[in-house]
């Protein structure tokens, strides 16, 4: 049956195949996405509330992004502790009241951005909620835990007055920039790199998690950007490439450790620029830590995370909770 | 566990070397002109419709024929068909040598006539979606580079498909690269690339005979959830000594073979390495810009030696060889950092091949692959970064196969792989990963080729798997079953299930240096497939053969590296478990012999993952990176002159998916003030993963072949062009969300290439 009419069926299939090809059209890029609302807020213990800011995804990414075209005004905002956070329902901003809330305001000078009301500081070790309100919209609603603060210490192995100079900054001025010494020691990328250690943050304390969050090293150059002076020997001033932007100045993330980690080595070559330097390390609650780290692994290429782990329910983005210890220290130029 | 494996084994022996015979013919069919053993060649006895096909040592025996004269008819892709008599006396018999002439050699005064053309039954076993493959075929195609390729060969297969142009990792039938169990001479062989993906290890001069298993692959092959590629190396001529020399722009490479001394056996040695330093060299001196390039290069080599011990017994120990070495430094000049990256692999196999009894064959073999990679990174000396990934198999295999029934074939065999990796991931004092086990996989199998009658074979098989650390026994059935339509038309089913004790951790494309290779450890459920296949295979005339076939496979406990996850102790820890499918049909016409020969084929497929309850596609379905819908190959070579051929390959297929995104937003973190980053941070969220297809590909490569004398002595130049019309392929596709609007940039790959090679023979 076959023998008599191969070579009809191998062309028949040959023509099968053709048409198929032909039909394998590159799919039109069109999608019914609705954006999702976006919301940052974060709380550092033992400082005022911090500003929080409201968009929606920008959904045509060929057209120019101002994050202020979408910026989600006229949101009732309100962040409070929550006092029994294992209650069972679990409490909410109406069973607890009013006394301890902080209220936010719509910044009308730029478009999502809200701004804190009073003056409270933030508490350590303790559960706060952030409730979004706005009428039409999907109410957004996010918790996170205050870590405790921390105490860092530089380890000085060379027994070199500079190392030592360190924790004294650290010790007389954690945060206050009005109590800082005139001078800070000095350091070249020829130094031995600097050993930092850390008491935990979140003790033997366990909010009922796996993972109580992590540590983060920040590098933030403190000379103006006009007077920038990079540490790089082939930097070229001349060089369109290497012209300097205000957000050159700050390197956002150096390093990384999880909650069972307290020690961390940073080495000269992630400094940029030369000057006085503050470096912070920072202790975040599991809900910012996350954030963080699954932001840097998000790759658009790869796809494989399509999206940052985010505990913020009815949106994107994180309410997360931070400690704070930071050191000064002067950088300059190796010829 | 262990000893009722072996209580059945030596029962099935001594069983089988009982059965009373009349009278048989066996024996080895080899290379005319070099002496080497011939796999799967057919051998028929005219007008008895009886026949067998050889084994990968070449050979074959065919029990029970009464007393008297037979013709034996003898074929094997690209040799001229033999024919001679044979006289069958009672009992056991001598083994016979039958030598096949190569088509390539040219000798008027032989005239080989075919009195039967329709004797090819033999050869036509139970087995699906095996396509074998002839090493001159393979060096006659078109490659990257002018290097002979194996893996890129294996590409052109329909149904067989790459992640890139410059990747050599085979993605076969909707399956992940470490699905594809590669065996070189029965030893396996992990990661078989040079140059991140671009040349396969494989030296084509050093191969003889290439066999692909798309899919439901017999019992006697384990170990992996797709796909068999099984590599047999030459065995060296046992005539003469010869070799070769060859040069090309980017490498050279050698290759030697002869007869031992006492003409008691035969070796064969081989290697190649590249020359890309002083071009590098040149390159950093010519421009600042390029005074980073890393030093690279690659070598590998392969060797083998075959002692013949009587005639009955041969002693077979070879190996393979093969580093790549990539040195860089980068940052600024007072504080430069070095990184040291290396991988390679190392084989040893030796195999005792016996001829037991009348109808009894032995193979007993050990074999050790190791695959090491990795990189250190220091800064002007500082220690800052180490990555390694250490993975043994030490393995012992026996196979028995028995030929003394007359309608079946009987092969069993015990197969032990020990696994011992390391995996370490150390940056400063701090270790991220430290994963170091060893563990066994004992597996045994048995299987029966089976012709039922003249229109049915039936190919049933099981495989016990053993593995240590879970304790536990796991039960691979497979079946196959070949009805004869008529003389030049077969119908064949298979399937099976197939489990797979070693994964693939893969940061980019596999083929890649980065690539981990872990063994299962108990941790969590092993993965396995199940498959089915069903074909369809017509001969129109002896020398073309047509085939469909249609498949389903269901993949479970499919393994991805978990991304969000920093540190890992166990495969628990560092894998997400899935499920996947792949189904399709695929056609291939093959033209086998003739001034042209090649073959066209397409292959529409769909392949899709799933890890429910994930970050991955948020636990939906998702079409992989290899996934592709249509894939059109023609590969020919042809003929042109007595001194010239002409090898062309071209290929369609559609393009790879990617994830589009779905929009843009702006990123804070706490710990970065806003003066720092007035404008914030602008990053994509996005779409469902691998939802949108890049354009489709589509590229030509021709080679052509001057074949001529070097001073007396055999020689070829070989000028090829890579990408005849410049259709550069997108390899990825970027956002640059620096710019605003962001960009959107796709990384193509090659232009059009010129190649040249010249290689002599002596």
């Amino acid at each position: 049956m076959f023998s008599k009419h191969k070579n009809y069926v191998v062309l028949l299939f040959l023509f099968i195949s053709i048409a198929l090809i032909g039909c394998d059209s590159t799919p039109t890029e069109v999608d019914d996405y609705d954006p999702e609302p976006v919301l940052h807020a974060f709380i550092t213990v033992d400082q005022p509330f911090g500003e929080i800011w409201l968009e929606k995804i920008h959904k045509n990414i060929e057209n120019y992004y101002d994050p202020r075209n979408g910026g989600i005004t006229g949101a009732e905002i309100v962040i409070f502790p929550k006092i029994d956070y294992t209650s069972d329902p679990p409490e909410t901003f109406d069973t607890l009241g009013t006394g301890l809330a902080v209220y936010y305001e719509y910044d009308r000078n730029y478009a999502g951005r809200y701004i804190p009301m009073g003056a409270n500081t933030v508490k350590r070790n303790t559960l706060y909620r952030i409730e979004v309100k706005k009428p039409g919209d999907v109410d957004i609603w996010a918790e996170t835990t205050t870590p405790d603060t921390f105490i860092l210490t530089v380890v000085n192995e060379t027994d070199d007055d500079r190392y030592e100079m360190l924790n004294t900054i650290m010790d007389v001025v954690p945060d206050d920039p009005q109590a800082l010494p005139d001078s800070f020691p000095t350091f070249s990328r020829n130094d031995e790199s600097i050993k930092t250690t850390w008491t935990p943050a979140w003790g033997n304390v366990n909010y009922g998690g796996e993972s109580q969050g992590g540590y983060l090293f920040t590098i933030l150059a403190l000379t103006d950007t006009s007077e920038l002076v990079p540490l790089d020997p082939d930097w070229d001033p001349d060089d369109p490439e290497d012209a300097i932007e205000p957000g050159d100045k700050g390197r956002s993330t150096i390093g990384w450790a999880p909650d069972y980690i307290n020690y961390y080595d940073i080495f000269w070559l992630l400094f940029e620029w030369s000057g006085p330097q503050r470096i912070d390390v920072i202790a975040g609650s599991f809900e910012y830590s996350r954030y963080v780290f699954t932001t840097y692994q998000t790759n658009p290429t790869t796809g494989d995370i399509s999206r940052p782990e985010s505990y913020v329910h009815g949106g994107l983005g994180c309410f997360g909770a931070t400690a704070i210890h930071s050191f000064y220290l002067n950088m300059e130029v190796v010829e | 566990m262990f000893k009722q494996i072996l209580t059945i084994l030596i029962l099935i022996c001594v069983m089988t070397s009982h059965v009373f015979a009349k009278g048989n013919v066996r024996g080895f069919v080899i290379d005319a002109t070099s002496g080497e053993p011939l796999p799967v060649a057919n051998v028929v006895v005219l007008g008895e419709q009886r026949g067998s096909t050889t084994n990968l040592d070449g050979f074959f025996a065919i029990p029970n024929l009464e007393t008297g004269s037979y013709a034996l008819s003898v074929s094997y892709l690209g040799y001229h068909r033999a024919e001679l008599t044979v006289t069958i006396s009672e009992g056991a018999s001598d083994p016979v040598t039958i030598e096949l002439l190569p088509v390539s050699v040219i000798l008027e005064e032989v005239v080989f006539t075919v009195k039967e053309k329709d004797n090819d039954k033999a050869r036509q076993s139970a087995r699906v979606s095996t396509i074998p493959i002839d090493a001159n075929t393979i060096r006659n195609m078109p490659s990257l580079g002018a290097e002979v390729d194996v893996l890129r060969a294996m590409q052109a297969i329909p149904g067989v498909k790459a992640s890139s142009d410059i990747s050599s990792a085979l993605y076969v039938r909707g399956g992940s690269s470490d699905m594809t169990l590669i065996q070189m001479d029965q030893s396996t062989v992990y990661n078989p690339s040079h140059l991140f993906g671009i040349f396969s290890t494989f030296n084509g001069d050093a191969v003889k005979h290439i066999e692909l298993m798309k899919g439901a692959f017999p019992a006697e092959y384990g170990g992996r959830a797709g796909s068999v590629l099984e590599v047999v190396t030459n065995d060296g001529n046992r005539k003469k000594m010869e070799g070769l020399f060859s040069i090309g722009l980017v490498s050279a490479r050698g290759a030697i073979e002869g007869p031992l001394p006492n003409k008691r056996g035969s070796y064969a040695l081989s290697g190649r390495r590249t020359y890309l330093e002083p071009i590098i060299s040149m390159m950093k001196n010519a421009s600042e810009e390029m005074a980073d390039l890393p030093d690279y290069y690659f070598y590998d080599g392969n060797g083998k030696v075959n002692i013949d011990i009587g005639n009955k017994t041969t002693l077979t120990v070879g190996g393979y060889l093969g580093q790549d070495d990539l040195q860089s430094e980068f940052g600024p000049d007072d504080s430069k950092f070095q990184l040291g990256t290396n991988w390679g692999n190392r084989t040893f196999a030796s195999r005792l091949r016996h001829i037991i009894s009348d109808n009894g064959f032995l193979t007993l073999g050990i074999a050790y692959s190791r695959y090491n990679s990795g990189f250190d990174m220091e800064n002007d000396g500082v220690f800052i970064q180490e990555f390694k990934n250490r993975f043994r198999d030490r393995a012992f295999r026996g196979d028995y196969e028995y030929l003394g029934y007359t309608n079946q074939k009987i092969k069993t065999g015990i197969d032990l792989h020990i696994y011992d990796v390391e995996v370490l991931n150390r940056f400063q004092e701090d270790t991220f990963v430290n994963i170091d086990t060893t563990n066994f996989t004992l597996s045994y199998y048995i299987q029966n080729e089976w012709k039922i009658n003249s229109q049915f074979e039936l190919l049933p098989g099981i495989r016990m798997n053993y593995h240590e650390d879970s304790d536990k026994v796991y039960v691979d059935p497979r079946l196959a079953l070949l009805y004869h339509y008529d003389t030049k038309t077969r119908l064949k089913l298979a399937g099976g299930r197939y489990h797979q004790w070693v994964n693939i951790i893969s940061f980019g494309e596999g083929g890649s240096f980065m690539d981990i290779w872990m063994p299962f450890d108990g941790s969590m459920d092993p993965m396995y497939s199940d498959q089915i296949v069903f074909g369809f295979e017509n001969d129109p005339r002896e020398d073309l053969e047509f085939t469909v076939e249609a498949y389903y496979n269901k993949y479970h406990n499919v393994l991805n590296y978990n991304n969000m996850v920093d540190r890992g102790f166990d495969m628990a820890s560092v894998f997400l478990s899935g499920e996947g499918n792949a189904y399709g049909f695929e056609w291939m016409l093959h033209q086998k012999a003739g001034r042209l020969t090649g073959w066209t084929g397409y292959s529409l497929s769909w392949s899709k993952r799933r890890f429910t309850d994930t970050f991955i596609n948020d636990g939906d379905w998702y079409y992989p990176k290899w996934d592709r819908r249509h894939d059109f190959v023609s590969v020919g070579t042809y003929k042109l002159t007595k001194n010239w051929d002409m090898s062309t390959s071209w290929r369609y297929n559609t393009g790879q998916g990617y994830t589009r995104a779905l929009g843009l937003y702006t990123y804070h973190f706490a710990h970065v003030p806003l003066e720092y980053e007035p404008d914030g941070n602008r990053t994509i969220l996005n779409g469902e993963k691998n939802n949108y297809r890049l354009p489709a590909d589509h590229r030509l490569d021709m080679t052509f072949t001057y074949n001529h004398k070097f001073f007396g002595k055999k020689a070829k130049l070989d000028i090829s062009i890579y990408n005849v019309y410049s259709r550069r392929s997108i390899w990825f596709r970027t956002y640059d969300t620096d710019e605003n609007p962001i960009e959107v940039n796709d990384v193509k790959l090659l232009p059009v290439l010129p190649l040249i090679s010249y290689e002599v023979r002596f």
